[in-house]
């Protein structure tokens, strides 16, 4: 019986690994679809949790080269259960490639994913990060 | 003295009165575990639910419980509910209506408490088979066949969704935002005159439906396919008490954004509980208290935002031919 269990845990296993785990990705460089930014975030509190939070960022080009006076919109979505959040949050631009976010509403538990939608001058690009939060 | 006596008039009735039994038990373990279902023996039903439901958890992607700190989550929910037959004892037409206040306290937002409709419900049943309500005779193959229910219905996107929220903490979301569709059956079996044995098992397709979020960008959402199973073991101990004690567990497959499958957002909850009613005026007015919750463990559930414990009080009001 034990074999047989053992045998099942493995034909399961690589079908669970291959799903992504948003929770696990590197949140110290987090790259736009295009390639054209990347981020750094650090959450406040760090890890998130339900209610209200913010976000640093540190926006910098391809080249590593801080970005500033972004245009940045941030929209959180759960997108196991279809719906965002009707708080909008509010983004303060620091100066030197920093962006604080504040009032980002995680109202339940579970993955949620934040969409940055960055725009410097005609160029418009999204990175997503994702937050399991507790 | 007095006790004595009301105990051997109740003890003669039921010897005099025992096709009322049989059909009080037939009544119990085909209408009262469904809010608005008429019982065998009636032509129609009117009901009232209110429940309490707590938040005391949750349970991520990966099955893992984890308790709810720094929050509060409260709904009480009061359900409007009635089931008439339709010219025939086989066939019936029943709906519910709720309507949710809702509690929300999440660290770091305001609390909000809201009221408003829920998502309602119309559902058809047909009865396709009968018990004799015998027991079981291994001798007698008749008393094998059980009560076989077929039924489907619908719910309404009748609540207001998520994405027309507007407080942080979505204590106004009171319904899914989707059409559903549902059909399944549920089998009765009494395995003696005064116990039975209840499965009920349905699948439901929810339908997809366009979401807003804050920016007002919109996507269409699919939630996943429901898949719900009920297993119910009722005691009827008299013509007025009875009691049950039931598992339910509920599957969503997982959900679609634009097409796109989300990742590990299939869902996964299991609940127990007991219920006990008792007929306040056999067969007219019947009052059922119940209690189940989510147990506080890993690997149970998967994907639930928040686990709870409810309580809820049911007064119904038969009709008899």
């Amino acid at each position: 019986m034990s074999k047989l269990l053992a045998v099942l845990a493995l034909a399961v296993l690589p079908a669970c690994s291959s799903d992504p785990d948003p929770a696990g990705q590197d949140l110290a460089h987090v790259k736009s679809a295009s390639g054209a930014f990347s981020a750094a975030f650090v959450p406040h509190p760090d890890p998130p949790t339900t209610g209200d939070n913010a976000l640093d960022i540190a926006l910098s080009d391809a080249d590593a080269a801080p970005i500033e006076g972004a245009t940045i919109q941030i929209e959180p979505w759960m997108p196991g259960h279809g719906h965002g959040t009707p708080v909008v949050p509010e983004l303060s631009d620091l100066g030197g490639g920093n962006y604080h976010a504040s009032h980002i509403d995680f109202m339940m538990p579970g993955f949620w994913e934040l969409t940055v939608a960055v725009t410097v001058a005609d160029l418009r690009d999204e990175i997503v990060v994702a937050y399991d939060v507790k | 003295m007095q006790k004595l006596l009301t105990s051997a008039a109740l003890g003669a009735a039921l010897v005099a009165s025992t096709g009322s039994a049989l059909g009080q038990a037939c009544c119990t373990a085909t209408g009262s575990s469904e809010l608005g279902v008429v019982g065998r023996c009636h032509f129609a039903v009117l009901a009232t639910q209110l429940s309490y439901d707590r938040g005391f958890g949750s349970v991520d992607a990966h099955g893992k419980y984890q308790s709810l700190e720094g929050a509060r989550v409260d709904d009480a929910v009061l359900t409007l509910a009635g089931g008439v037959r339709l010219g025939t004892p086989a066939l019936q037409l029943h709906a519910t209506v709720p309507l949710r206040l809702q509690h929300r306290d999440l660290r770091g937002l305001p609390p909000a408490t809201r009221l408003g409709p829920g998502d309602a419900s119309l559902g058809f049943r047909a009865m396709v088979l009968e018990d004799l309500v015998a027991g079981l005779d291994l001798s007698e193959p008749s008393t094998l066949l059980p009560f076989v229910e077929l039924f489907v219905a619908g719910r309404f996107p009748t609540g207001r969704d998520a994405g027309d929220s507007d407080t942080p903490t979505q204590a106004d979301v009171t319904g899914e935002g989707a059409w559903t569709a549902l059909g399944g059956a549920q089998i009765t079996k009494f395995v003696t005159l005064h116990q039975a044995i209840v499965a009920t098992g349905s699948y439901a397709r929810r339908f997809p439906h366009q979401v807003a979020g804050a920016s007002g960008q919109t996507r269409r959402y699919a939630p996943g396919d429901e898949i719900d199973a009920k297993l119910a073991y009722v005691n009827v101990f008299d013509l007025f008490w009875s009691a049950t004690v039931f598992s339910t567990a509920r599957f969503t497959a997982r959900a679609s954004n634009d097409g796109v499958a989300v990742p590990d957002s299939d869902t996964r909850r299991v609940r127990f509980g007991a219920g006990l009613s008792h007929y306040l005026s056999y067969p007219y007015w019947q009052l059922t208290g119940s209690a189940s919750f989510d147990p506080p463990v890993d690997e149970l559930g998967k994907n639930v935002p928040f686990t709870s414990a409810t309580a809820g009080l049911t007064l119904q009001r038969n009709f008899t031919y």
